[in-house]
């Protein structure tokens, strides 16, 4: 039997499949169609400082082959997040699954302040940055399309935190391995990549957008083609670990992903169509490993005949 | 909240654009509540993605269970094509359910169109709980779409208590479903309960308030995942829009929307905003 499990810097997972933040809550959502214990990882729905009340709806519209969302990051804010979410996380910890908590905000700040709240927090192994977020001081630019800001609040981050930072990139960027780089000269421990594509959907007949916002972010299987793509350029760029994301459903597609340079994977919009989906792309691994006498997982990252 | 296959039974074209599908599962039909829903799978897994859909659960009766859609869309209209014997991908009960009346209260069930299932499923839950004075008032555009009244058509045929309304007047009472109710009158203590457009449910929750008659409404919003996951489908909190601003100082900015999948889809209908900007219907 193929040993799954995979090393994302001091952090070890006993199989590469995790959660997406924002697909599944702070993890009793998803409990009642998958078995929260397959799970090699789990990433929370992001936290600020203090609670967001999100967009007006509609929020989300689905697209071919996709979704778009606007949900505007509604949040219960840290404390409360301490309080009634961390007990459900110390189950899953339990269970041997790792935790990750995604922190967003809107001032570097904010960011060092969830990172510092969140310290001595035992149920949590790791943090994974929003940096898709508008920096209200930079005129609701996101930071994440500035590889100055970026560096900036993952450097504030890791400074305000003793645990591993991660941090998700957007793809809504020239170059997106120079924004890899910058991050982990920062102080980044691991790379997700990628978050949502900006896009936008219309009712033609209302000439107005499906989504309150305007537009809104892009997942689902039509992004994987450009999320395989940025994973193999920000892994071919960096020395630290990628997890790659944007459209896995499959086995077969996070197999590619991790092919393309990617230690983990997460699975995130295929959730809300099947929310087994992970479990079943844990079990298809350990087949297809097994029937080509892979030993461990870990052998066939960033294995790409390029 | 269990993910699970159902095998179609029987998928029904009620005409003008309704259907009737019926389902046999065990595992969904054992512990269902009046108002809960099931999203259902449009599509086999090897396609192209597309989200679920959420329905109300008109009727269960052994391992069988049933909801009504209407033809809308991409989903829905691929839900016509689902023949009898496939299994589907179906995730539920979800949600919460309606209140019961007190035992002296008159049950007032006030259905539109492809809102009428949740109003059979509760009078069903009346009959059971053996609390008989309750009235239906049922609602449809006109002939073109009386499948919508079959639930209670299959059920109280020839009862009283249940008042049908078309808005041409081509069946029963001629007029939207308030004004049925008011046609009638309200009298002793009553609590009412509605599903339908916004609009309805805005005259329904204004006639309520009007007659301090408790009322709750079941509403429909864009859903994705239905569990709380994806939190797509909210609907605003009417303390926070209309409080002051020491009220609204009192609450977290995270309860301004609700999720309806999770706190709902049944709310009290003073507590939520009855407004979706136009974006459904």
């Amino acid at each position: 039997m193929t040993d799954l499990s995979v090393r994302i810097g001091d952090v070890v997972a006993k199989n590469p499949v995790m959660l997406a933040s924002g697909t599944a809550g702070y993890g009793p959502e998803l409990s009642g169609g998958l078995d929260m214990s397959r799970l090699g990882g789990f990433v929370t729905k992001g936290i600020a400082v203090h609670p967001w009340e999100g967009n007006a709806p509609p929020r989300i519209a689905e697209t071919p082959g996709g979704m778009l969302n606007a949900i505007g990051l509604q949040n219960v804010g840290l404390e409360a997040f301490l309080e009634d979410k961390v007990p459900y996380l110390n189950r899953m910890r339990t269970a041997d699954t790792v935790v990750a908590v995604n922190v967003i905000g809107k001032t570097v700040q904010e960011y060092h302040d969830v990172a510092k709240g969140l310290r001595g927090c035992d149920a949590i192994d790791a943090l994974e940055l929003n940096i898709s977020c508008p920096n209200i001081k930079e005129g609701g630019i996101a930071f994440g399309t500035d590889c100055v800001a970026a560096a900036e609040v993952t450097a504030a981050t890791v400074e305000g935190s003793d645990k591993p930072v991660w941090v998700k990139l957007s793809p809504n960027v020239a170059d997106i391995a120079s924004m890899g780089v910058a991050v982990e000269e920062a102080g980044a421990a691991a790379l997700s990549v990628i978050n949502t594509l900006l896009g936008m959907a219309i009712d033609l007949e209302k000439r107005r957008p499906l989504l309150s916002l305007g537009w809104g972010g892009l997942s689902g299987p039509a992004i994987k083609p450009v999320a395989l793509r940025m994973t193999w350029q920000v892994s071919q760029a960096c020395s630290i670990p990628v997890l790659g994301m944007g459209g896995i459903r499959s086995a077969k597609d996070a197999l590619e992903f991790m092919v393309c340079g990617a230690t983990a994977v997460q699975i995130g919009t295929a959730n809300f169509a099947n929310p087994n989906t992970a479990a079943e792309v844990v079990d298809g691994m350990t087949t297809w490993c097994d029937e080509r006498g892979i030993e461990r997982i870990s052998e066939i990252v960033g294995t790409l005949n390029a | 909240m269990p993910d699970s296959r159902s095998t179609v039974l029987e998928n029904r074209d009620l005409g003008g654009g309704v259907w009737l599908l019926r389902f046999r599962d065990p595992t969904i039909a054992d512990d269902v509540g009046p108002g809960q829903f099931v999203m259902i799978a449009c599509s086999p897994p090897y396609e192209p993605l597309l989200l679920r859909r959420p329905f109300s659960i008109q009727r269960v009766e052994g391992d069988v269970y049933e909801v009504l859609y209407r033809d809308v869309g991409k989903g829905t209209h691929r839900m016509t094509k689902m023949q009898v014997g496939d299994e589907v991908q179906v995730l539920g009960p979800l949600g919460n359910s309606f209140t019961m009346p007190r035992p002296d209260e008159t049950a007032v069930l006030l259905g539109g169109g492809v809102g009428i299932p949740p109003m059979v499923a509760l009078a069903d839950a009346l009959e059971a709980a053996g609390h008989t004075r309750w009235a239906a008032y049922v609602g449809v555009s006109g002939i073109v779409d009386e499948g919508c009244f079959v639930g209670f058509d299959e059920r109280w045929p020839n009862d009283d208590r249940v008042r049908r309304a078309t808005m041409d007047g081509s069946i029963g009472f001629e007029g939207h479903v308030v004004a049925a109710w008011l046609d009638r009158g309200i009298t002793g203590p009553t609590r009412a309960y509605a599903c339908g457009p916004m609009v309805m449910l805005r005259a329904v929750a204004d006639t309520a308030g009007t007659h301090d008659v408790p009322c709750e409404v079941s509403v429909e919003t864009m859903m994705g995942c239905g569990v709380g996951a994806c939190m797509s489908c909210v609907i605003e909190n009417r303390a926070y829009r209309d409080g002051d601003e020491a009220a609204r100082k009192s609450m977290s900015p995270y309860d301004r929307w609700l999720l309806a999948c999770r706190k709902g889809p049944v709310f009290p209908s003073d507590r939520i905003v009855l407004d979706d900007g136009g974006f459904l219907h």
